[in-house]
Order: structure tokens, then sequence, then C-alpha cells
């Protein structure tokens, strides 16, 4: 009981140490996954604050890409960090701890986007459903760069978001594909189809665009 | 032939946006309160992946 109350009264109080850790701590140099194990070990919220440091600007830049206003991308970055918080004992190394934080990320994000009812029963009944069934074509990464980043921006917001997220974490923050398969628990075969459909779509909603 | 296409994707990743400042303190308190809640959640609750390991473990008294 006493311990309880000790924990609570450092939670309380847990605003004033803050800049104890602030400039020039020695856990500031420590890597992402060092940091996590301490984290982990001693249960320690404000080192959690250094992880936050080091992915806010990031990890609110992804969610602003699916979020309508700014205030929704804020809601949904909180969102993010208490749950990276909470399973934070699940991190087993087998990925880079940032690809980690951007899958959590993404996920998060199209559960979000997804949680509309009315707009999932729209997107499965979109054309889309048509290409499906239909052999996917091989789409060179050659022909898939050429994309201007502007018309790429909106065609992104026009392709169901887990495709996006699969590009995104693909091509923007270079996860392999033996990460993905990690990451999403998915056979290396899986990771392979679901990009290719993926770039298949993408190329054709961009074609499409005048 | 070297490749030297410029990947979209980068671009569109370039510009990466300010997190709001008051958004830190408001996640702090957040992770404050679940760490609480999980501590109290520990007390009524049994680790039994715990409780098995420790049936386990052999330890040495005298050293």
């Amino acid at each position: 009981m006493v311990t309880i109350l000790r924990k609570l009264f450092l939670v309380v109080i847990g605003d004033r140490n803050k800049s104890a850790l602030d400039k020039d701590h020695p856990y500031r140099e420590l890597s992402d996954e060092e940091l996590v194990e301490k984290i982990v070990a001693t249960n320690n919220t404000l080192l959690f604050g250094i992880i936050y440091d080091r992915y806010a600007d990031r990890v609110y830049t992804k969610c602003s890409g699916f979020a309508q206003s700014e205030d929704e991308a804020e809601d949904l970055t909180q969102d993010v960090f208490l749950t990276i918080y909470i399973k934070l004992g699940g991190f087993r190394g087998i990925s880079k701890f940032s690809s980690w934080v951007y899958s959590i990320t993404y996920n998060f994000c199209v559960n979000y986007v997804t949680r509309n009812k009315g707009r999932k029963i729209s997107e499965q009944s979109e054309k889309f459903d048509a290409t499906e069934h239909q052999l996917v074509g091989e789409v060179e990464d050659r022909s898939f760069f050429h994309m201007r980043s502007d018309k790429l921006k909106s065609v992104l917001e026009q392709i169901p978001p887990e495709d996006k997220t699969l590009l995104l974490l693909k091509y923007q923050d270079d996860i392999s594909v033996k990460e993905l398969c990690a990451l999403l628990d998915l056979g290396e075969s899986a990771v392979k189809m679901r990009l290719k459909r993926a770039k298949a779509k993408t190329l054709a909603t961009y074609n499409a665009i005048p | 032939m070297a490749e030297n296409v410029q990947n979209p994707f980068k671009d569109l990743g370039k510009r990466i946006m300010e997190a709001p400042p008051n958004l830190k303190k408001k996640v702090m308190q957040d992770v404050a309160a679940a760490k609480l809640f999980m501590d109290l959640a520990s007390l009524y609750t049994l680790n039994t992946k715990e409780l098995i390991a420790s049936l386990f473990k052999t330890r040495k008294k005298d050293q």
C-alpha cells in the first residue's frame, strides 16, 4: 500500500521532475532499443518522454496524413503514443524500433479511418472489387517512381488505407519485406502479393487522374 | 545504366510537421495514468507466467 501511495505521489509530482531529463541526461545518448529495455525494466515513465521527443514530429506527420484536421491529428498522435507505451513490453527487437513505431501508427490510423461503418460499406462495394479478381500485372519500381508527388498524394487518399499503409512503410520508411512480414505477422509471399496489388491499384488510380 | 529516379514517396515524407508543444504534456499524463492503472491491476491479478517460472527457480540461500 505504501509503495502505491508513493507511486501516486510520484505521478502527481512527475511534471516537476521532468526538467531533470531535459538537456544532457545520460539516457539521452542511449539507442531506442536500449531505452525501451530500460523503460520495461524500471517502468520509468519519464524515460518514455525521450522516446516521445524522438518520434513526436514523425508520428504527428504520419497521423496528419490520415486525419481531416489538425485537432484530429493531435488526438490520433496522443492515442498512438499511449498504445506504444502499453505495448512496449511486447517489443521483441525483431525489427527496428522505428519500424515498429511506424507500423503501430499506421495500424492505429487505419483502424480509426475504417471505424466509420458507412465508409467501410461504401469502400467494400467500390469499383476495386472488379480489379481484385483480375490477374495483377507486375509493376516495376521504375515506372512506379516516375509518378509526380503532388498527384501521388491525392492517389494515396483514394486507395484503401491498408494499401496506403503498406506502400508508405515500404517506400517512405524503407522497411524491408522481411521486416514487414514480422510487423504484419504475414508470410513473405503474402506481403509481396499485397504490395503488388497495392502498386497496381495505385498506378491504375494515378493513370485515371487527368 | 545507373538508376537516377527520385522516389516520390520520399518527397511526400520530406515535409515533417512539428507536433504541437502542449501535446507532450497530454501524452505524459496519459502514460502516467496508464502506468497507475497497470500497477493497480497487477495488485489484484495473478501473474501466472512469473508464478510458474518462480516455481522452477532454485535459489541457493547460503551464497
